[in-house]
């Protein structure tokens, strides 16, 4: 009993979750590919908000910024001509570089605003989402001219909303595919979710682990015990920015296609909706909290609007319960988390 | 807090509409009927951002959740729709019905906000997000009789949009137009936006109005002195989402199309930019804060228009405002905490 109850989110969310797959009349294998795609999608967005929870400063909704770099290294890719493992290779560099640069800056602007992270991190994100937006729209083309002149729209200037990016999904295409319920999918970003996951765990365990979450629990200890809590705070930022970078690479890599004004949005919401789903709170966060998060959450995800369908006729009811859920879970999170700091301030 | 200097997204603003004028001459603009759409603009949009006054004066932040006093104001259109209300008895059935509504959902609100003092904002921001959908479910099921607002197929749900123009399109804007040459001013607009702003003027200086600045100054010595600061918060929160309804029903009139589901999603960032525009703080703000800021922020957007199209750019216009936009209120965010600090040091 008592662990159901600290598990109330999740367990609630279970429950809703069979009841929605029992009502949509989905098939199991049909709501496992269906998850499994959405996993490898969005798996790293929803890891790559751990760091930031853990030392301190909520939920990073910034990391659009990450997914804008690899959008960035991306469409380069793709105006630069490069097919196959170089075309890879390139656009995971390039995205580094980009979201490291990127992410230091958004770094330096949360440091800034301490206390109001979060909101902050939401309207860095919209910021830099409508200045990419401006780069690809308005300047390219006109300051600077494209090699490859396909990716442009027919007037000269801005690239196209939708750029085919065959030249990396490609290589992940081809490496481990498999079979399952009459298509193909394939087991390579399983292995690349798998280290990156590594990757994380390690990272948590490093001292710079411990000092971040020397920060997170309380930054004026930190800070005398000579904790240089900005550096720490920083270095989280970046790294979680890298990780969402990555992310958005595996999500274009599967999915097929940039959609490039719009392939960055809306990321930022359902990864901090899965995370708290998982059990997370905005201060504490485990990496189990993750996983069950992102599976819990798009099964509902998927199966919400069929099952809206049966059962009003309407399948619209089923989306607008899901998007309520998206944001009734942060406000929900917030507000649980304020009154069990009051409880302990009393 | 008098500043005698412009604060920094004013003089970028200024800067700016300098530049989009140079331009807009360059590209022979009507530059009378620019004039004659900013005052409508001005107008139009002016009461949403009047509405941040009460919530920032009482010190429950800028208005983030403003989507759910939007949606009140929604709800009394339709009905007033609903019913074939035309022209003026169609626009005050909303106003009052509008109200009546807010009144409700702002307790609820305010509720939740009490509850949550210092972080009003970010919980704003998603309990509005979180409002839009369940006001969809309301929308696709809401008891509605006149075929003109439902999906022509199904005869459940109402449209997205639906024209108001046999309706109360436009009625505010054409009272007592003034005809100069080519110039109109829209003088029954102005002076509805001018009460409602004279109003709330009037308001700061009532005994409430002082306890509010008190409890945005600091609420813990207020409360020591016997005032009960949950209820003052309460009025004020209250008050926002009234006045955002009465807003969205001028806006939704001028616009001529009444937008229902996602419509309301965004409006709070571009009200919000507008009065930090205008040189609020984060805990005081006048009713010239809101009437200058609007009036930038509007026109610049009015004039970038014709300068997009010129360049063959359409989209640049909207790109351009809402770089403005979260660009002003990422400032707010990040320099003006560092202000108010510095003056608590100096006292």
């Amino acid at each position: 009993m008592k662990h159901i109850k600290n598990n109330m989110v999740p367990a609630v969310i279970l429950v809703l979750g069979i009841l929605s797959f029992k009502l949509s009349g989905v098939s199991g294998s049909y709501l496992a590919a269906e998850v499994y795609t959405r996993f490898i999608r969005n798996i790293l967005f929803t890891l790559a908000l751990i760091l930031p929870i853990t030392c301190g400063m909520g939920i990073n909704f910034a990391i659009v910024v990450g997914a804008i770099s690899a959008q960035m290294a991306m469409v380069l890719s793709v105006d630069f001509m490069l097919e196959g493992i170089p075309a890879l290779l390139f656009v995971t560099g390039a995205s580094v570089v980009f979201s490291v640069i990127f992410g230091s800056m958004v770094a330096a602007l949360l440091n800034r605003a301490r206390g109001k992270e979060m909101i902050v991190s939401i309207m860095i994100g919209q910021l830099s989402s409508v200045i990419y937006q401006f780069v690809f729209m308005v300047a390219y083309g006109m300051l600077f001219e494209p090699k490859n002149k396909e990716i442009l729209l027919e007037r000269g200037i801005g690239v196209r909303s939708m750029v085919d990016a065959k030249n990396i999904s490609g290589v992940f295409k081809s490496i481990l595919p498999f079979q399952f319920d009459g298509k193909t999918y394939t087991l390579f970003p399983l292995i690349l979710i798998a280290l990156f996951t590594l990757l994380l765990f390690y990272i948590q365990k490093t001292k710079f682990g411990v000092l971040a979450r020397a920060v997170g629990t309380d930054m004026a200890v930190a800070g005398k015990l000579g904790i240089e809590s900005n550096r720490v705070r920083s270095i989280c930022i970046i790294l979680s920015t890298v990780f969402a970078a990555m992310s958005q690479i595996l999500f274009v890599a599967d999915f097929g296609t940039i959609n490039v004004y719009t392939g960055h949005l809306g990321l930022d919401t359902f990864a901090a909706a899965a995370i708290l789903v998982g059990g997370a709170s905005i201060r504490k966060v485990k990496m189990r909290n993750c996983f069950v998060g992102v599976i819990l959450f798009h099964a509902l995800f998927i199966t919400s609007p069929m099952a809206g369908q049966n059962l009003f006729h309407n399948p619209s009811v089923g989306e607008y319960f899901r998007s309520f859920l998206a944001y009734g879970v942060i406000v929900i999170a917030i507000i649980m988390n304020l009154k069990t700091e009051q409880a302990k301030a009393v | 807090m008098r500043n005698k200097y412009l604060n920094p997204p004013q003089m970028i603003m200024f800067l700016y509409m300098g530049i989009l004028l140079i331009a807009a001459a360059a590209v022979d603009m009507n530059l009378v009927g620019l004039v004659n759409d900013a005052l409508i603009k001005w107008a139009m949009n002016g009461v949403i951002v009047l509405s941040l006054i009460p919530m920032i004066n009482v010190g429950a932040g800028r208005n983030f959740g403003m989507s759910i006093g939007l949606s009140a104001g929604l709800v009394g259109m339709i009905f007033a729709v609903n019913a074939r209300y035309t022209s003026w008895q169609g626009f005050f059935t909303s106003v009052f019905l509008g109200m009546a509504v807010a009144v409700a959902f702002g307790f609820v609100y305010a509720k939740i906000l009490n509850q949550l003092k210092l972080n009003e904002e970010i919980v704003g921001t998603f309990a509005g997000y979180s409002f839009i959908p369940i006001m969809n479910l309301f929308y696709t099921f809401a008891p509605v009789s006149n075929r003109q607002m439902l999906y022509p197929i199904g005869g459940q749900g109402l449209r997205p949009k639906v024209n108001l123009d046999n309706y109360f399109g436009q009625v505010l804007d054409h009272l007592w137009q003034i005809q100069i040459g080519q110039l109109v001013i829209p003088l029954g607009l102005l002076l509805f936006f001018f009460a409602i702003g004279g109003g709330l003027w009037l308001f700061s200086k009532t005994r409430t109005g002082m306890i509010f600045s008190a409890i945005a100054e600091n609420d813990r010595f207020v409360k020591l002195s016997g005032i009960r600061v949950n209820r003052y918060r309460t009025i004020g929160i209250v008050m926002s989402t009234v006045l955002a309804a009465v807003g969205v029903v001028v806006y939704t009139q001028s616009y001529g199309i009444l937008h229902l589901y996602d419509g309301p999603f965004m409006m709070s960032f571009p009200a919000v930019s507008a009065i930090v525009i205008g040189g609020a703080s984060p805990k005081k703000a006048t009713v010239a804060n809101a009437l200058i800021g609007t009036f930038l922020y509007q026109t610049t957007y009015l004039l970038s228009i014709p300068v997009a199209n010129a360049l063959l750019i359409p989209e640049m216009a909207e790109i351009l405002r809402t770089i403005v936009t979260s660009g002003i209120i990422l400032y707010a965010f990040i320099f003006e905490r560092k202000d108010t600090r510095n003056e608590a040091h100096q006292k």
